[in-house]
């Protein structure tokens, strides 16, 4: 027996119109009317059998003739507001005394009655809508928060079966593939357990599914029943979706001979947006069951009530699963940005990630660059995998993958223990793989999966015949990667992408930084070449000099060069120091901390004083503290100090002033040093900031000081200017962030 | 034989005192008769080659010995000074510096600068450099003389 052959039939059953079959069950009588008159349009075969009435004497007539008419008057009033459902069921009187409940509903432009007779039930239903209450509310009451969704269905299963009497009641829940499981169980002692039994997906076709979505009850009282016609005039097709006496498929009924059930009652359990969620399947294996319509609607209410029990249920756990595994991401991202290199931070806290995402391997992918924690893949079998993504052409950042072989790679050999991945793509470039470990997983199927159905020797398929245990172990598949999961594996891309933006804006603002910082080394490098030099030339030269006079024994001259040699070698070392110096700020000069300006000026005022004569030096009356590494604060304010010292002589032989001042700008601290002296030419105030350049030869100095300052400055996020006319005194401005 | 030798005037314009006294030394023992004055700052300089103030009465040189960097007036200021200014434009002007940088140099040449010697870090080599300096102007070349005394 082929297996596709095989699969060509199950595909074949899984089109069978089961709702345009046209027949009913035995038990009951199925009238289609024209919902103005009532005429009796057609009737099902059994009515003869039933009621005593052949078919052929009912259709064509009025119901009216046939049964009473309190029920006649309802049934027409419904019909004028065309709602129908409320007033189910109807007591019908049917002419020669027999009692029935009418079940009546549109099914396109045709009135459907099906009468059930009362006597065919099992047990009997209450009147009013105590049934509904007292199912409802017994298992509401045993249900605690703290319940499992299969908890819950245990009670369910319990409650339903206590208030049916039918001998097995299961709770069956769809899996996403859309085979099932039964989780909760409830059954007459000497009945085999089916609990946590698998039936695969076909089992219980789309179009099956699809009825279970729309009419949440149907009852088989006798699954040996192969029903009665119903002939439509014309050979019009009869929708019968809701209809309570509709016969299943035959495939169906088979399905449940072979299974040794007698009567079934199935309840769609259903989702808050209307998808099946599951089912509550009741068997009877007695004999033939039945349920009055009032405690079969009791049960549909009641299903529908239980329904949103167990998806919230359902839902609030995994929400707070979700959320407690959303609450292991932050930690485990604040170690990431502790480090530059992101992927290398990743690898180190691999363990970390391995858990929030619950994997057993990790791997970074840059371009062609991999690399690997954990339980991984080969490196060959990573780079195919990457490949086959790549050109996947999916447009998911994060997709998950529960077994490898949907990949189609060629060499699965290499794949290691993984089994199942998460693709989080942080850039096309920048992938992050999690590999989740095969796990070997024991599912115990209700008959053998393989085979669902059998061939019969004229060749038509039948259910299985075997519905005991069929252990299957499942390889080549991991854990199922959930919502949550890659709920995770999205936050986490999203954190990645975030430093990756953070990572390339530092990077162009170090770009910027360091061509900043290449000129300044082109102006150093300029500057040191030439000043060094200088010296150089100057103890060259002597020396060369010395060598002439020695040789005609010019004393004099000789004293003269070896001091120019001294003093040529004596500048050369101070430049250098100032060199050393001027290249050291911003490296060793401490901890940025507030400064006490008041304590602070005072103490450079006090040394500044003892080291020169005649200047007169005023501090600001209400300085304002800074934010600064001292050492460097201090050099810029004794630098400015000792800069106006050295050059703002006065013209008229008059002490010089020096003013410290202090002034608050909208975003700035500015200190002023203001001295009365001979001025600068404002040609030049661009020119006294650079390294090495002096204005006046006569004064001693390297031309290090303002180009100190101005460094000082940029290390604390500030400037210095320079205002001054020639004659006029100087100001030099320090303005300071007001950073704090 | 080199024609008749004649007295060589320079200016020196040079910020570092010793250099200024080894140039004037390397000149006092060339070949060639010279004069030198020298100024240590740009600004100087200039005011002596206009005839400012007390200058009135200088004899303008024949070259002019010029070092780059120098306070306040850059030595390419000075250049620029010298080549702007129609009775000086037509002076040898030669940069005597340290700096080997190809931007000084390039700089030199836009503004036309005569030569670009760069100060040797041997005195044995710096007298024959100046040496040279005062032949090939004394003797080789023939400088307009545009000079108010000769016109």
């Amino acid at each position: 027996m082929s297996l596709p052959f095989e699969k060509k039939k199950l595909e074949e059953c899984a089109k069978e119109q089961i709702h345009l079959l046209g027949k009913v069950q035995s038990h009951g009588v199925l009238f289609v009317l024209s919902p103005g008159n009532l005429e009796i349009l057609s009737v099902s075969a059994n009515a003869g059998d039933i009621l005593g009435v052949e078919p052929s004497r009912l259709c064509g007539t009025s119901l009216e003739k046939w049964i009473g008419e309190a029920t006649i008057a309802q049934l027409k009033l419904a019909s004028k507001e065309r709602a129908y459902t409320f007033n189910n069921p109807l007591t019908v009187h049917f002419a020669g005394g027999l009692i029935f409940d009418g079940i009546a509903h549109l099914s396109g432009e045709q009135l459907i009655f099906e009468i059930e007779c009362r006597d065919a039930a099992d047990i009997s239903a209450s009147e009013g809508i105590d049934d509904y209450f007292r199912l409802t509310n017994t298992t509401l009451q045993r249900v605690t928060p703290e319940d499992s969704v299969e908890q819950l269905a245990q009670k369910v299963a319990e409650d339903v079966k206590d208030f049916t009497g039918f001998d097995r009641v299961m709770v069956y829940r769809f899996a996403p593939d859309w085979h099932g499981e039964i989780i909760a169980e409830a059954r007459e002692d000497e009945l085999e357990p089916f609990l946590h039994l698998h039936y695969p997906a076909s089992d219980i076709p789309p179009q099956a599914r699809e009825l279970y979505r729309k009419n949440w009850l149907r009852i088989v009282r006798d699954v040996t029943d192969e029903g009665t016609p119903i002939e439509m005039p014309d050979q019009q097709p009869l929708d019968l979706s809701m209809s309570t006496l509709r016969t299943m498929s035959w495939a169906h009924l088979k399905y449940l001979q072979n299974m040794g059930v007698k009567a079934t009652m199935t309840i769609s359990l259903l989702t808050p947006a209307g998808d099946l969620w599951g089912l509550i399947a009741c068997h009877h294996y007695a004999g033939p069951y039945f349920l009055p319509y009032k405690a079969r609607s009791a049960c549909s209410n009641y299903a529908l009530v239980v329904s949103t029990r167990i998806t919230d249920r359902e839902r609030s756990i995994s929400v707070m699963r979700a959320s407690r595994r959303e609450r292991e991401l932050p930690a485990a991202l604040r170690e990431l940005f502790k480090g530059q290199d992101l992927q290398e931070q990743i690898i180190r806290n691999a363990s970390r990630f391995l858990h929030v995402l619950r994997a057993d391997g990790l791997v970074i992918i840059e371009n062609a660059w991999i690399e690997t924690a954990g339980s991984t893949p080969s490196q060959e079998s990573i780079a195919h995998i990457v490949e086959n993504i790549r050109s996947s052409g999916s447009r998911d950042f994060v997709r998950s993958y529960d077994s490898l072989t949907d990949l189609e790679l060629t060499d699965s050999g290499e794949l290691g223990k993984s089994a199942g991945m998460l693709v989080i793509e942080v850039t096309p470039a920048w992938l992050v793989l999690a590999f989740r470990d095969e796990f070997v997983e024991e599912v115990k199927w209700g008959g053998d999966p393989n085979a669902p159905v059998e061939m019969l020797s004229n060749g038509r398929l039948t259910p299985r015949g075997s519905f005991s245990a069929f252990a299957q172990t499942v390889r080549g598949k991991c854990r199922s990667w959930t919502k949550t999961d890659r709920m995770i594996g999205a936050e986490f891309r999203t954190a990645l992408s975030s430093f990756v933006i953070q990572r390339n804006e530092q990077l162009t603002a170090l770009n910027s930084e360091l061509a900043s910082k290449n000129t300044e080394i082109e102006q150093f490098v300029y500057s040191i070449s030439h000043d060094l030099k200088s010296p150089l030339v100057t103890i060259g030269g002597y020396i060369q000099a010395l060598k002439e006079d020695l040789e005609v024994g010019e004393i004099d001259e000789l004293r003269h060069s070896i001091s120019r040699i001294d003093n040529a070698a004596e500048r050369m070392n101070r430049l250098i120091e100032d060199l050393l110096a001027f290249s050291r700020i911003g490296r060793d000069d401490g901890t940025p901390c507030i400064i006490d300006m008041r304590e602070f000026l005072q103490e450079i005022s006090d040394d500044f004083l003892t080291n020169t004569k005649d200047i007169e030096l005023k501090l600001p009356d209400n300085p304002r503290d800074i934010l600064g590494a001292p050492r460097a604060i201090q050099r810029a304010f004794e630098n400015l100090l000792n800069n106006a010292a050295k050059h703002a002589r006065r013209n008229d032989g008059e002490p010089l002033s020096i003013w410290v001042g202090c002034q608050l700008s909208k975003k700035h601290i500015v200190y002023t040093i203001t001295d009365n002296g001979c001025g600068i030419p404002p040609e030049f105030h661009e020119r006294v900031f650079q390294l090495f350049e002096r204005l006046n030869p006569k004064v001693k100095g390297t031309g290090v000081g303002l180009a100190s300052v101005t460094k000082v400055m940029e290390q604390h996020g500030g400037t210095v200017k320079l205002e001054s006319s020639d004659g006029d005194g100087c100001t030099f401005s320090l303005f300071f962030p007001r950073s704090f | 034989m080199p024609p008749e030798a004649r007295l060589v005037r320079f200016l020196l314009i040079e910020d570092d005192p010793d250099h200024a006294h080894l140039i004037r030394r390397s000149l006092k023992r060339s070949r060639v008769a010279n004069n030198l004055v020298h100024f240590p700052d740009g600004q100087a300089g200039l005011n002596y080659l206009r005839g400012e103030g007390e200058h009135s009465e200088r004899m303008l040189p024949d070259v002019v010995l010029l070092d780059l960097r120098l306070p306040g007036l850059s030595g390419h200021e000075v250049l620029k000074a010298i080549r702007a200014d129609e009775n000086l434009a037509h002076i040898q002007v030669v940069i005597l510096t340290t700096s080997a940088d190809e931007r000084d140099r390039e700089t030199a040449a836009k503004l036309n600068a005569n030569s670009y010697l760069i100060k040797p870090l041997e005195f044995s080599q710096f007298q024959k450099m100046v040496d040279d300096l005062s032949f090939y102007w004394g003797v080789w070349n023939l400088t307009p003389s545009l000079d108010e005394d000769n016109s």
